[in-house]
This record gives structure tokens, sequence and C-alpha cells, in this order.
């Protein structure tokens, strides 16, 4: 048997005893469950936000991009830098509200700053729908991994269908603390692998990296300057904007912030992120390292580019490792993903939409029902093949992050916006993003003559602007009717 | 190495340190009010 294989499934067994063996000594309400009694400390808590930070979308997104696409894929470091500055000041003041209303799921959030069943539902039914496009991201990723580094001996189907039962056997068991407890191997394997290709691959084929930089420049000019066209400096700055803003609004990202013992873990969670997200500057260079050595990879080929160098550099034995640290890549935040949505599920659609006087057991085993019928719907999808990883993660990423504007009304001290403003904004966000993404919408066939620098803005932030205006201009108006109504009444 | 890839490096050494700074003054703050809050209530 090829030794990679050996050690892929030695891995996969590895995570599934671990996933197991996490629930040992604990009894699991629902909010032991998905949020491990908000109990973790500042080692656990970085972990499982590090783990949603770190996933196959980078492993394989990030070298990927800058194989095809050189510069822009930059993107992927600078938005963190932004969103953990926002961080530091927006993660205690959930923490602290999660805790005081005794909240579990990310739409709770909204329901409660909002207090109203409707927006928690409206909001469940939009983390739901972009937590199928993040699964279905994180078990195509797996899928490639797996079979790829086994060269070809397990076929990708199969690759996705047995990690999806080892998630669910191990996350209906343990819940969150099976996901904590890999992302403990996970997180020191892939900081090692990383920092070792990013130095290593340079070195072996070029002699170093400032070599590597000079021999790309020589032959591929293109992939070290900024286009002026496509994926130019307006699209960078724009995507970097939109998904900063977004960053927290990941579900699974979003309810790692409740599983804090407190707020200062948070706090130095935050400030340790910028240097752990280093590692991917180190994929970059691995990325780069494929562009004059990887040859014949082509559109969502070119995800492959990080496996394809590892596979004709090293031995079988290190193939498998690779191929290891990458289903566990992929396991953790899936994982999270699956806890997550299943939740959403029972408390905020089925109790607040349908069964308001379910008890905490009933919602409990709702829940757990709800996370292998969730996986085997993303399943479904999964094997009915689509788009690349990033054009469905910034997918994704722009639904979720037509959340923006009730997240930050919700951090106001005197309360602003509405519920109403709250459906109005989505669906102004909504519409623009189906137009862009079905409708062949752009900037530059809205408004021919604008400037290319307006005309190249993600069309995602156009969107979240649209629901901004919306949000604001309806909130504004009921504020003031409201006053009116007051006043009249004060004075009849 | 592309400037780009340099820059974003330096900002992200920036802003871990800048957050460092907050964070400090904001335990030790934190942690006179805590002192100030026990003595008061001797």
């Amino acid at each position: 048997m090829n030794p990679a294989l050996i050690i892929i499934i030695l891995f996969a067994i590895f995570a599934l005893a671990v996933g197991l063996n996490a629930r040992r000594g604990k009894k699991l309400s629902l909010e032991q469950w998905a949020i491990g009694g908000r109990g973790f400390g500042s080692l656990l808590t970085f972990l499982l936000m590090a783990g949603e930070a770190f996933s196959t979308f980078t492993f394989l997104g990030a070298s990927g991009w800058t194989y095809s696409k050189g510069v822009p894929a930059f993107y992927i470091l600078s938005y963190g830098c932004l969103a953990y500055v926002l961080g530091y000041w927006m993660l205690p003041a959930i923490w602290r509200h999660a805790k005081e209303r005794g909240l579990v799921s990310f739409a709770d959030y909204f329901a409660s700053r909002y207090e109203s069943r409707a927006v928690g539902v409206l909001v469940s039914v939009v983390a739901v729908l972009a937590m199928v496009a993040l699964l279905i991201i994180q078990l195509r990723g797996l899928g490639i991994i797996v079979s790829e580094m086994s060269y070809g001996l397990i076929a990708q189907n199969t690759a996705i269908w047995i990690s999806a039962l080892l998630m669910v056997a191990y996350m209906t068991v343990s819940g969150i603390h099976g996901s904590a407890s890999i992302a403990i191997f996970k997180d020191a394997l892939i900081l090692g692998l990383a920092i070792f290709l990013g130095t290593y691959l340079p070195v072996h084929y070029f002699g170093g990296v400032g070599e590597m930089f000079a021999r790309i420049d020589a032959v591929h000019p293109e992939l070290l300057r900024m286009p002026e066209h496509g994926l130019n400096l307006s699209w960078y700055n724009s995507t970097l904007l939109l998904t900063a803003l977004g960053y927290y609004l990941y579900p699974h990202g979003f309810t790692a912030v409740y599983v804090a013992r407190d707020a200062s873990a948070l706090r130095k969670n935050v400030v340790l992120m910028p240097i752990y997200q280093v590692l991917i500057a180190f994929l970059f260079l691995v990325g780069f390292a494929a562009v004059l050595t990887v040859h014949g990879l082509e559109g969502a080929q070119t995800d492959l580019a990080l496996l394809r160098l590892v596979k004709q550099t090293f031995p079988s034995w290190f193939v498998g490792i690779v191929g290891g640290a990458g289903l566990l890549t992929a396991l953790v935040p899936g994982s999270l993903i699956m806890l997550n949505a299943s939740t959403t599920i029972a408390r905020n659609i089925y109790r607040e939409g349908f069964a308001p006087q379910a008890s905490d057991k009933a919602v409990a085993r709702i829940a757990r029902i709800s996370l292998p019928l969730f996986t085997l719907v993303v399943v479904f999808f999964v094997l009915r093949g689509g788009t690349t990883f990033v054009a469905l993660a910034i997918f994704s990423s722009s639904l979720l992050t037509q959340l923006v504007p009730m997240l930050a009304s919700s951090f106001l001290k005197r309360p602003f916006g509405t519920r109403e403003a709250a459906f109005g904004g989505i669906a102004a966000g909504g519409v623009v993003l189906a137009l862009s993404n079905w409708g062949g919408m752009t900037l530059a066939t809205v408004f021919p003559n604008a400037p290319l620098a307006l005309t190249s803005i993600n069309m995602g932030l156009v969107a979240l602007f649209s629901n901004a205006v919306v949000f604001v201009a309806i909130s504004a108006v009921q504020r003031l009717l409201r006053a009116r109504i007051d006043t009249a009444v004060e004075s009849a | 190495m592309p400037f780009l890839l340099v820059w974003n490096l330096f900002w992200m050494g920036a802003t871990a340190a800048i957050l460092a700074l907050i964070y400090h003054l904001d335990s030790r703050d934190a942690a006179a009010g805590a002192r100030q809050s026990a003595g008061g209530k001797q």
C-alpha cells in the first residue's frame, strides 16, 4: 500500500479518535455542545478562531491564486489585519451581550439586539444559506486534497463521503469540544508545514527567495505587478474592505466568540492573530515557487499548485503528511460550520419560526438531528460540481456581509436601526448581489462612462453600500414618524 | 520580494504591536479600577 495513503488514513482515524474522546467527562447540554459552556480560555479560543480563519480556502486558495494571478492574491493577507483592529473592540461587546442573554447561535445575537423573532429567522436563513456554500468549499477542498495526495487511490467523492461521516460522528457526540481538540493538532502541524514549505521550496528550486522573484520577473513580470484592468488596485482595495467588514460575520467565527471564558481571552486572541496570519505569506511563496516549476494548471485546477509542487518534490510519506494536514484543515472549520448550521436551524428556524414553546431539551434534540441532515444536503451539492474556492468564498462573504449595517447599529448606546430597516437593507443588498451574480450587472454596465477606478469596485461592496443607505433611510424615517406621533399624542 | 507583500507584512507586525500596547494599557487601567473599587469598599 502507498505510504501516503496509509498516513492519510491514520490522520483520519486519529481525528475521529480525538474528536470522540473530547466528550469524556462532560455532560453536554445545548450550551455545552454548541459553545463549550462559555468556558474556553485564551488558547482554545485562539485555536478555534484561528481554525476558522485558516481553512482549505487559505491552504489551497492562497497558493493557487498566487500561482495564477500573482500580486492581487495578497488581499487574503491584508484584510485580516484590518478586521482584527475592529475585532479588538467589537468582540468583547458581542461576548458580553451573548453572556448576559445566554445566546448560543449566530442569529440569536441579532434577534436579541433587535428584540425580534422575525429578524432572528431572517438572519438564520441568510446564515444557513451561506454555511451551505462555506461547507461546500471545505468538503470540495478536502476531496481534492485527499484524492491528489493519495495519488488518486481515494476518489474525491469517496473522500468527501468518508470525511462527512467522520465529522458527523464526532460532532454529534462531542460538539464543539471535538473541533477544539482537533484544532490543537491541526494548527501546530499547519504552522510548521507552511513555514517549512515557504522557505524550503524557493531555496530548493531557485537558490533563494530573491532569486525566485528575479526569475519570475524575467518570465512572468505580470504576476508581480497589479494589473490595470480586472483585479486592479481598485478591486483590491474594495475587496479588502468588504472582506474585512465581513470577517467576523461568518457564523462559525462569530459564535467562536461566545466560547471565551472572559473578554480578555478575546483581546489576547486579536493581538496574536496578525502574527499567526504571517504564515499565509509562506503559502504565497509556495504559490510563486510553483509558477515556474508546475506546468499546465488552468482555471479551477490552479488550486492544485501547492499539492502538485509537494508531490513532485517530496517522497510519498511526506506527501501523506501534507495530505493529512490538509484533511485536518478542512475538518476543523467544516465541523464548526455543521455545528453552527444545526444550532441555528434548531434554535432560530425551528423554535423561533414554528415552535416557540419547545423546551431546551427538544431544541437540543432537533440540533443533533439537523447536523447529519444539513451535511447530507451539502454533500449532495458538492457532488454536483461548481465554481472555484475563491469565487464561492467571495460570494458567501458578500451575502453575510449584508449584515454589517445591522451589526454596526447594534453597538450604538442609543438604538437607531429598526427591524423593518434591517429587512429593507438586506433586501436591497440582496437585489444588487443577485443582479450582479445572475444578471451580469457591473458598475461598468450601469455607468459606461465612469473611470476604471470606479467600475472595478467589488460588487459586494456596492451591495453593502446600497444596503446601508436603505437601512439608515428607513430607520431615520421611522424614528421621525414615531417622534411626531409621540408629540401629537402628548399634545392631545 | 514584491513591495506589496513587504508592505503587508510590515503592517501586520505594526498592527500586532499597536494592539498589544493597547491591550497592556487597557489591562493596567482595568487593574487600577479594580484596586480603586476594592479600596472604596473597605
